[in-house]
């Protein structure tokens, strides 16, 4: 009896840690669809509590990074880590993320650096985000991101790899929080992973500590702060893209700069579709008329010109995924 | 013979394993021209990819190489010059860009088996910088994952938890960093310090124009920095505008768009960006409203002057009533469709009232408006008004 207590006990125990996914706290107060320019700014490191925060980042490194078959060695210091797993997971989102070496030099542009060319982040994360839009760079809202806490620790038969992130997407033009997320997670490795045996439970603590482990937990930190930004996915969107028909009043061959030319798109619904002629013109936008019937219409403007050019439709839905087609039988001159 | 073949197993195990660790490295001596900006090509691939997973690739590998100090031409002036991986125009593009290096691009394999007990991917691929004619560097890799039960049987519950989190495609993702970056830091790094002293040069928007264009058309127009990629968005959806002239982009589509929240876009070859809101509503070029000046020539009349009447508005007719106060009748008194006409039966003491409509090429009634108070009226007040002979 005392024998099955003592498992379920264990068991217990492992099933509270296996059962601890990371604990996230967001507020979303923006269409998330707009695709509006993030600044990303260097993130800084100061830990809860602190009021100051690290002049440099820590690099966190421990005696076992060095050792090459075991581990591996960190790929950076926490916040460039964290900062560079941002700019990843941001493809995700609808934002159109300012590349990073703008924001850089425009803050060494601005005497945001030190002597040795380290940013002073606490000096940048004072700056308002419409100081930062408006006279450093050109966007629409800035990241502000903080990493509280980047932590791993050994206790014998038990390693824990711990992180603490915290960001604020704020907005240039009223400077209101558009989006603030938290997160933090741990990954522990030895008695509560459920070891097979002696060895296991011994060897799988110091592997814990692999530097590779706690950079996968802020990966998947930084993925799950973003979760509600994040565009739709291919599997999460089941519906098949098709096109039936599709139709020009351009059979003529022949467009004069007076001219129009009207396609039509006949498919899925609630998609966006557009058509290119040849490669001159791209993706002129057509609207859904009645659901699934698309229409679109080319204007020549001055100066265009195409010889002998196809026709193609395209059909986009919101995951990215796309099906496109040729106007058959119709290949276009546009005679200026 | 018994005791060597364990032997050299043993070694051999250790020799492979350290042996698959790294990425392979072939670095060419002939370019040594250091790296700044990169254009990436279309991807290659050898393998079956889905459309979301190659853009994705493309994507995760432009953003890898901006973290590693380069700037990075934007995908969308890429797909001008190539629209495959074997862009003939790849030398015209690097030189019309004025890149240092293009970055090839390929996957050349991708497993991925998926069983009860565990899952096994693997993915590999070469990254190649080229310069001019020949490389720079090329740098093969391949990675490969493993997990769920079978392979995690030292941490039993951690190989159940690594099955669950390979959810969806986040397996191949995941693949797909970890190849990126471990290839991508075998790149040579470009000098961070000569790279801040680089100009940034953010494009500007300097005049926006609405126009119809015809009766079903809008047209969108922008004046602005030339030689960079111009959109429009109308809500997530991307428009491009096409350069007609040096620094003149316009975009022309169906009216269907009129009244939607739209913004206009400028972007650099590197991505920096300008935007302007715009109110997708056609400002009609014809329209007189405030562009009409009343002056009076000593010895001819009154002159009766259209400012900055574009040619599109050639069709238009513009008639001109008169009245000697408030109470009288207008009377239609002339006909014109140039930007001047003089009234030689009036002077100015008193100065009397003209009024002027403006008449599509259909006759229908687009515009009135009391020329000296500048006052538009409701065009239905032409009951009012006497369609006399003109004199």
């Amino acid at each position: 009896m005392s024998r099955l207590r003592r498992v379920l006990t264990t068991l217990s125990f492992c099933s509270v840690f296996f059962g601890c996914g990371p604990q996230i706290t967001r507020s979303l107060n923006f269409n998330p669809t707009e695709p509006l320019r993030l600044a990303v700014l260097p993130f800084l490191y100061q830990e809860e509590g602190k009021m100051q925060a690290e002049v440099a980042p820590p690099t966190s490194n421990l005696l076992i990074d060095s050792i090459n078959p075991l581990a591996s060695a960190p790929n950076g210091t926490p916040t460039q880590l964290v900062r560079s797993y941002f700019h990843d997971e941001l493809l995700r989102t609808s934002f159109d993320v300012v590349p990073q070496f703008a924001v850089e030099a425009s803050l060494a542009h601005a005497g945001f650096t030190n002597k040795k060319g380290e940013f002073l982040q606490q000096k940048i994360h004072a700056l308002s985000p419409s100081q930062i839009c408006k006279q450093l760079m050109d966007c629409d809202a800035v990241l502000y991101g903080i990493v509280r806490e980047w932590d791993r620790n050994y206790y014998g038969i038990e390693s824990v790899s711990s992180v603490d992130i915290d960001i604020t997407i704020r907005s240039a033009r009223t400077g209101e929080v558009m989006f603030a997320a938290r997160g933090t997670d741990s990954d522990r490795r030895g008695i509560t992973g459920g070891p097979t045996g002696f060895s296991d439970l011994l060897i799988e603590p110091i592997k814990g500590l692999d530097s590779d482990n706690i950079e996968k937990l802020a990966q998947q930190t930084v993925k799950a702060l973003l979760e509600p930004l994040a565009v739709k996915t291919a599997e999460h969107s089941p519906q098949s893209l098709s096109i039936y028909a599709v139709a020009s009043d351009g059979k003529a061959g022949v467009l004069t700069p007076s001219d129009s030319l009207l396609v039509l798109l006949y498919g899925s619904s609630q998609q966006q579709a557009s058509f290119s002629i040849g490669t001159a013109i791209q993706n002129v936008p057509m609207v859904e008329k009645f659901p699934g019937h698309y229409v679109g219409e080319y204007f020549p403007l001055a100066g265009e010109d195409f010889h002998d050019a196809m026709i193609t439709v395209e059909l986009r839905d919101p995951a990215g995924r796309s099906s496109v087609s040729v106007v058959p039988e119709t290949r276009l001159t546009l005679k200026q | 013979m018994k005791h060597t073949q364990p032997l050299f197993f043993l070694l051999l195990i250790p020799v492979l394993w350290l042996a698959a660790c790294g990425p392979s490295v072939t670095r060419y001596s002939s370019n040594k021209n250091s790296v700044q900006t990169v254009a990436v090509l279309p991807l290659a691939y050898e393998t079956e990819l889905a459309e979301e997973r190659r853009v994705l690739l493309y994507e995760r590998l432009r953003t890898a190489l901006a973290q590693h100090g380069y700037r990075v031409v934007i995908s969308e002036v890429i797909s001008d010059y190539c629209s495959s991986h074997d862009c003939s125009e790849r030398v015209g593009l690097e030189q019309a860009l004025h890149v240092d290096a293009v970055v090839d691009f390929s996957i050349a394999s991708l497993a991925e088996a998926n069983f009860l007990g565990g899952y096994f991917s693997r993915l590999s691929g070469t990254v190649r910088l080229l310069q001019g004619q020949g490389p720079l560097i090329s740098v093969g890799h391949a990675v490969s994952e493993r997990g769920g039960f079978l392979f995690n049987s030292g941490q039993v519950l951690k190989g159940l938890e690594s099955q669950v989190e390979r959810f969806g495609d986040s397996g191949f993702d995941r693949l797909a960093q970890k190849l990126i970056a471990q290839m991508v830091r075998e790149l040579p790094s470009s000098n961070p310090n000569k790279q801040n002293l680089l100009s940034l040069k953010i494009p500007v928007i300097e005049k926006l124009h609405v126009s119809a264009l015809g009766p079903r058309g809008l047209k969108v127009c922008l004046n602005g920095t030339p030689a960079h990629y111009g959109t429009i968005l109308i809500e997530s959806r991307r428009v491009p505008l096409r350069e007609v002239q040096t620094g003149f982009y316009c975009g022309a589509f169906r009216r269907d768009f009129k009244g939607q929240p739209a913004s206009v876009e400028l972007k650099s070859t590197f991505g920096l960006s300008t935007r302007k809101a715009i109110h997708l509503s056609e400002e009609d070029p014809c329209r007189l409203a405030g562009k009409i000046a009343v002056d009076v020539v000593l010895g001819k009349g009154v002159k009766l002057e259209i400012s900055d009447q574009p040619g599109e508005c050639r069709d238009n007719r513009y008639v001109v009533y008169r009245s000697v106060d408030t109470l009288s009748r207008p009377l239609k008194v002339a006909e014109f469709s140039s930007l001047l006409w003089f009234d030689k039966e009036s002077y100015s003491d008193p100065l009397p009232l003209y009024f002027i409509a403006r008449h599509s090429s259909n006759d229908e009634v687009l515009e009135l408006f009391e020329v000296t108070s500048g006052k538009e009226m409701d065009t239905k007040e032409m009951m009012n008004f006497s369609n006399g002979e003109p004199e």
